[in-house]
C-alpha cells in the first residue's frame, strides 16, 4: 500500500476522533455512554472488581508499572551499549540459554522502551492529568488499573518472543505483527475510558487533553496498520510506523503531559494559546522528525520532496513548543523537579530534532549518510526527551494521585542529575563513537590503513564511556522508583503539607528529664502512652516541669499582650434605661457573662 | 507491678560506639588477611568460593554494573515488603 493512502487513512481516522472528542461520543452520545461505561465496568464480571475504583488508583498502578520498565529498558539498553564494546561481556550467561544476538537485544530495547518503560509512565501521567481536569477522576479506575497488569504481562511476553528467532527485520516493529495488535486492543478501553471522562465532565477539552486523545487514536491506527506488515516486507511502511510511533504517539504523549505539568505545577498559565494549538495540529498533521533510524532505499522524487517538506514543517510545532514551555517556567525552573525534568527535556528536543531531521531527510530515498548517528539520536530523543517528560510526570502527578510527596528531596535531586549527566555525558560520548568508527569503517580508509600496515583501535573504551555514563539514567530509575514507593506510603500528605511521622510509637518509657521535642523526635505521637519512670501508671507530665525556663518566661510575658489584645467596651452612665437585649449585647463587647437578670447584666457592666 | 515495656531503647550515640563498630570492621578485614598469610593455599570458606565467582562469569567489569541494578531492585523489593507490613 502506498505511503500517500496510508497518511490520508491515518489523518482521516485523527479528524474522527476529533470529532468524537467534541461532540461527547458522536452522535449516539448517551447510549455510546452507557455502552462504555457498563463494558468498562460491570460487562467484565467478577474481573471488575479485583481493583478499587478509587480516584488516582489507575494513574498510580500504571505509574508503578511503567516506573518497573523503566529499569529494565534501561538496564537492556546499558547492556546493549556495554556489549558493543565488550561482544563476549554475557558469553557466560550462555550457559543458562541467554545468549541473544544484536538484532534479538536491539529488538528487546526497542519493545521494552518504547512499549513498556516509556509508553505505561506516559499512560500513567495522561490518566492523572486527565482526572485532574475533568473532575478528580477516570470514568473507571478500577479497569484501567487492571489493564496495566495485561499490559505489563504483553511487555514481557515481548521481551521473551524478541530473543527468539520471530523476529523480523522492521525497525522499532520487529515482532510478529499480532503482537502490536494485542497492544492495540489494550489501548481501546483506556482510549474509550479518556472519551468517556472528557464525555461526563462536560467541560471543553483543554490542549493536554487533546494531545492525549489524539495520541490514543494514533496508537490504535499503528497497531491496525501494522498487519499489513504480513503481507511482507515494506520499507515505506515500516517508515510510516516509525515516524506514528516516535510523533503521534510518545511525542505527543509527552508533550501533552508538558503543557499539563509546567503550569500546572507554577500555577501559572499557559504563555500563548496559539503556540500551543500550533503545537497539537503540527504534531499530529507532519512527519516528525524523530525515529531517524528507520530507512526507505529508493523513493520517487515527488514524494520525496513531499515528505521532506512535511518533516521540515514539523520543526513549527516543536519550537513552538520550546517557546511556549520555557515562556511559561521563566524564572520558576527551579520551583519544582517535575518542572526541571520537563524543562530539560523539552530543551533536548532542539537539537535532536534538528539532527534527526537532517537523518530522516537523507534516509528517505536518499543516500543515507548519516545512519551511523541515527539509532544515537533515537536513543536520546527517547531517553533525553520522552524519558525525561516521563520523570518529570512521576515528580509532580505520582504525588498528586498517592496524596503524599516523594518520600525524599535528597533522592529527587540525585534522580536528577543521575539522568541529566548520564544522557548527556551518554549522547556526547556514543556521537563520538559513531563518527570516528564511521570515518575508520569508510572505504577508501580501510583501504589506506591496510596499505600503510597501520591498525586503528577504533573508539572502543570511549563506547565503554558512554555505556557509563547511560548506567546513570538506570541508577535514576531505581532511585526515582524508591523514592515513589517510598513516598507512597511515608510521603509528607499534600493535604496539610506537615511532616508526617514515619512510625507512632505505641508505648514509651521516661527517665530522668525529658522535652517535647525529644520525645517527638524519638517517634511519639499523640495517641502514645507515656509511662513514667518508677513503676507508677498514674503518673502525669506537667508541661511547665519540663518547658525551659526562659521558655516559660516568654509565656508570661506574652499574657499582658493577650489581655491588651481583648475588646474592650465604652460602658455608658445610663444602664438602668437600656433594654435588656441591648445589655446582652454590650456585655458580649465588654467579655463579661451574659447570664442572669437584667439588674446582674448592670452590676457586672458597672463593676 | 510496673508498667515499664520488656525493653527500652535508648537515645543516645556515645562518640566510643562508632569506634568500637570501626575497629570490628577492621578485625575482621585483618583476619581474613591473616588467614590468608597463615594459610596460602587454603581459600577462605564460604568467600572464596563467592569471589572466583566473577571471573568465572567472563572476567568483565559489566557484571559490578549488573549487582548494583539487582541490588537496586533487590531494595526496592524489600521496601515494598517492609512498609506493606508497616502499614
Amino acid at each position: 500500500m502506498e505511503i500517500r493512502t496510508l497518511f490520508i487513512s491515518y489523518i482521516i481516522w485523527l479528524f474522527f476522533v476529533r470529532y468524537l472528542t467534541i461532540t461527547g461520543l458522536g452522535p449516539f452520545g448517551s447510549f455510546a455512554r452507557d455502552i462504555s461505561a457498563f463494558m468498562l465496568g460491570k460487562g467484565l464480571g467478577p474481573a471488575a472488581d479485583l481493583m478499587e475504583d478509587r480516584a488516582g488508583g489507575a494513574a498510580k498502578t500504571w505509574f508503578a508499572h511503567g516506573i518497573f520498565w523503566f529499569i529494565i529498558a534501561a538496564t537492556l539498553s546499558f547492556l546493549g551499549m556495554w556489549t558493543a564494546y565488550e561482544p563476549n561481556a554475557l558469553h557466560s550467561l550462555g550457559a543458562i540459554g541467554y545468549s541473544p544476538s544484536v538484532a534479538q537485544t536491539t529488538a528487546a530495547v526497542h519493545v521494552v522502551t518504547a512499549f513498556g518503560a516509556l509508553s505505561m509512565m506516559l499512560m500513567a501521567a495522561g490518566f492523572a492529568m486527565q482526572g485532574r481536569l475533568t473532575g478528580g477522576r477516570m470514568a473507571n479506575e478500577a479497569t484501567t488499573a487492571l489493564i496495566a497488569f495485561a499490559w505489563s504481562a504483553v511487555v514481557a511476553v515481548g521481551l521473551i518472543l524478541s530473543h527468539t528467532d520471530l523476529i523480523g527485520t522492521s525497525s522499532w516493529f520487529e515482532l510478529p505483527p499480532v503482537y502490536y495488535i494485542l497492544l492495540t486492543f489494550l489501548a481501546l478501553p483506556l482510549f474509550v475510558n479518556h472519551l468517556l471522562t472528557m464525555a461526563n465532565s462536560g467541560s471543553p477539552a483543554m490542549i493536554p487533553q487533546w494531545f492525549i486523545v489524539m495520541g490514543y487514536a494514533a496508537f490504535i491506527w499503528l497497531g491496525v496498520v501494522s498487519m499489513f506488515l504480513l503481507a511482507g516486507e515494506n520499507h515505506t511502511l515500516s517508515w510510516l510506523l516509525v515516524k506514528v510511533l516516535f510523533g503521534g504517539w510518545l511525542l505527543s504523549q509527552a508533550l501533552g503531559i508538558a503543557h499539563h505539568v509546567i503550569p500546572s505545577a507554577l500555577g501559572v498559565p499557559l504563555w500563548s494559546r496559539s503556540l500551543a494549538t500550533l503545537t497539537l495540529f503540527g504534531t499530529f498533521l507532519t512527519f516528525s522528525p524523530l525515529g531517524a533510524v528507520a530507512s526507505v532505499p529508493s523513493m520517487g522524487a515527488f514524494m520525496q520532496a513531499m515528505v521532506a517538506i512535511l518533516l521540515s514543517l514539523s520543526l513549527v510545532p516543536l519550537i513552538a513548543t520550546v517557546v511556549n514551555l520555557t515562556k511559561t517556567a521563566s524564572g520558576r525552573v527551579m520551583e519544582s523537579y517535575g518542572v526541571k525534568f520537563t524543562i530539560l527535556g523539552v530543551i533536548i528536543l532542539i537539537p535532536i530534532s534538528f539532527g534527526s531531521l537532517f537523518a530522516s531527510v537523507s534516509a528517505f530515498g536518499g543516500g543515507n549518510e548519516l545512519a551511523h548517528i541515527a539509532s544515537t539520536l533515537d536513543m536520546l530523543a527517547l531517553w533525553g526527551v520522552i524519558g525525561m517528560i516521563a520523570l518529570g510526570s512521576a515528580h509532580l502527578l505520582f504525588p498528586q494521585v498517592t496524596g503524599r510527596d516523594l518520600f525524599s528531596c535528597a533522592k529527587k535531586k540525585m534522580t536528577f542529575w543521575l539522568a541529566t549527566v548520564g544522557v548527556i555525558g551518554y549522547g556526547t560520548s556514543q556521537f563520538i563513537v559513531d563518527y570516528v568508527d564511521n570515518s575508520i569503517g569508510a572505504t577508501d580508509v580501510s583501504l589506506a590503513l591496510e596499505e600503510a600496515g597501520v591498525s586503528a583501535a577504533g573508539a572502543g573504551e570511549v563506547q565503554a564511556f558512554a555505556a557509563i555514563m547511560f548506567y546513570g539514567v538506570a541508577l535514576a530509575g531505581v532511585f526515582a522508583a524508591q523514592n515513589m514507593l517510598q513516598g507512597s506510603f511515608r510521603g509528607t500528605l499534600l493535604s496539610d503539607n506537615a511532616p508526617a511521622a514515619n512510625v507512632t510509637t505505641a508505648q514509651m518509657a521516661i527517665g530522668g528529664t525529658t522535652s517535647i521535642r525529644n520525645l517527638l523526635a524519638a517517634g511519639a505521637g499523640v495517641d502514645t502512652v507515656l509511662t513514667v519512670d518508677g513503676g507508677s501508671t498514674e503518673g502525669r507530665i506537667s508541661l511547665a516541669d519540663i518547658s525551659p525556663a526562659d521558655e516559660v518566661a516568654e509565656e508570661e510575658d506574652a499574657q499582658p499582650e493577650e489581655a491588651d489584645e481583648e475588646p474592650v467596651a465604652e460602658i455608658p452612665a445610663n444602664l438602668s434605661k437600656m433594654l435588656k437585649g441591648e445589655l446582652v449585647e454590650l456585655a458580649k463587647a465588654a467579655g463579661v457573662s451574659t447570664s442572669g437578670t437584667k439588674s446582674d447584666l448592670i452590676e457586672r457592666l458597672s463593676a | 507491678m510496673s508498667g515499664l515495656p520488656e525493653m527500652t531503647q535508648g537515645q543516645e550515640e556515645p562518640v566510643a560506639s562508632t569506634a568500637v563498630w570501626t575497629l570490628s570492621l577492621v578485625g575482621a578485614f585483618a583476619f581474613m588477611i591473616l588467614y590468608g598469610v597463615l594459610y596460602p593455599n587454603h581459600p577462605f570458606p564460604g568467600l572464596g568460593d563467592i569471589l572466583p565467582l566473577f571471573s568465572e562469569l567472563g572476567n568483565s567489569v559489566v557484571w559490578f554494573f549488573i549487582a548494583g541494578i539487582i541490588l537496586g531492585l533487590s531494595m526496592l523489593l524489600a521496601m515494598m515488603v517492609g512498609e506493606s507490613i508497616a502499614e
